[in-house]
């Protein structure tokens, strides 16, 4: 057993605090190419205390499980990474990650927090399958989740209308036999 | 010029868009609808064709009470009640909700309550009545549907109808010791388009 299931090489995951990550979180809002890259709601800035309210109206527990990213060295606040609908009886989890920091993108960061989610979902909730979505035009994610294994289970035709054209929303899913595998 | 135009789609401003040639529908209506919605969740297949979420029977006043808050979201959810012009008897239910306006897209769900209305071609008639709807009336550019893959009968409906699979999330259901996948479904505006243009042009 070990005692460090959530600390990786790089980063550990830490209980999400809005009411004191709010301030540093709100710069990310201004960042409309890390938001599109984020989901499919309309791109707005988020004032610390937009933040904190739409956090306060959340239920925790019920299958949701969201961390806060931060760096092993220097203890700093990068993202976010977190599992929903968790608690489904077909034991499947959807995962989802955003690196708000662009100083710390391409440095291996998300990688790592993934690797840490996904023992997480199938060593501690022991869910079975793990899946996720994300827009055709994120590659840097496409890469990340192929790299761990993520298998392509279908595209959501022409699902979101950005910059000018529509792209397809591509579903990917992971089962555990295929992470032990690896 | 513009009647031309007008001329060349077949909706036009006359086309009813809540009356098929079997069934309609209607508002639904929150005191007495919930009651026979609560008849059908006692039957565990209702539930089960629908999707994953275990099947669970449920009180006339729980009915409601989901209704309501898919009702409160004003804007985002569109409900409707399937009947007979006979006697007005609800046999299903038709949604369209979320309605995504920033996509352009909606989910679509549509239950038909008795296994013995089931098979009748009633469900298939909301359907074309739901598409027409999502993309007549609201405007929007796509709709999605989720059936579980064991969904055999809405599978071939939906599929008659032009939606295409997009999305097998494997071995995404357990039921009843077996796998099965879950499906999304897609249908384009611009391909629903085309198939009534074929179709009129074949009469």
């Amino acid at each position: 057993m070990t005692g460090q299931l959530f600390q990786g090489e790089l980063v550990k995951l830490v209980a999400m605090d809005p009411t004191t990550e709010a301030e540093e979180r709100s710069p990310w809002s201004l960042d409309s190419e890390y938001q599109r890259m984020l989901d499919a709601e309309v791109v707005r800035p988020w004032s610390p205390r937009r933040i904190r309210e739409a956090w306060e109206k959340r239920e925790p527990g019920n299958g949701e499980y969201p961390f806060s990213i931060r760096t092993l060295e220097g203890n700093r606040l990068i993202g976010s990474v977190g599992l929903e609908a968790a608690h489904s009886i077909h034991g499947d989890a959807w995962v989802w990650i955003g690196i708000g920091d662009r100083e710390a993108w391409g440095k291996g960061y998300g990688t790592d927090a993934m690797c840490v989610i996904l023992r997480y979902a199938f060593d501690e909730l022991n869910r079975r399958r793990v899946c996720l979505n994300t827009f055709e035009y994120n590659h840097r994610a496409l890469g990340l989740y192929q790299k761990l294994g993520f298998v392509e289970e279908g595209r959501v035709r022409k699902f979101i209308n950005r910059g000018g054209r529509r792209w397809d929303m591509i579903y990917m899913g992971l089962l555990k036999e295929e992470w032990i595998r690896r | 010029m513009a009647s031309e135009g007008l001329e060349m789609m077949d909706h036009h401003i006359d086309t009813p868009l809540f009356v098929g040639a079997r069934i309609y529908l209607d508002a639904y209506d929150l005191e007495r609808d919930p009651v026979v919605e609560s008849g059908w969740t006692h039957d565990p297949d209702y539930l089960h064709l629908l999707g994953g979420e275990p099947a669970m029977p449920f009180t006339p006043s729980q009915v409601r009470k989901q209704r309501q808050t898919l009702d409160q979201e004003t804007g985002a959810a569109y409900l409707f009640a399937i009947r007979l012009p006979a006697d007005a008897r609800l046999i299903g239910t038709l949604e369209l909700a979320p309605v995504q306006w920033a996509l352009g897209n909606v989910d679509l769900k549509l239950a038909i309550g008795l296994a013995a209305d089931r098979g009748k071609g009633y469900g298939s008639e909301a359907l074309q009545l739901g598409l027409q709807y999502a993309f007549t009336e609201l405007n929007l550019f796509r709709i999605t549907v989720k059936i579980p893959d064991y969904n055999f009968t809405a599978l071939k409906m939906l599929q008659d109808s032009g939606f295409i699979v997009e999305v097998r999330l494997r071995k995404a259901i357990l039921k009843a010791g077996d796998y099965w996948d879950g499906l999304i479904l897609g249908l384009l505006r611009e391909d629903w388009e085309r198939r009534r243009k074929d179709n009129e042009g074949d009469r």
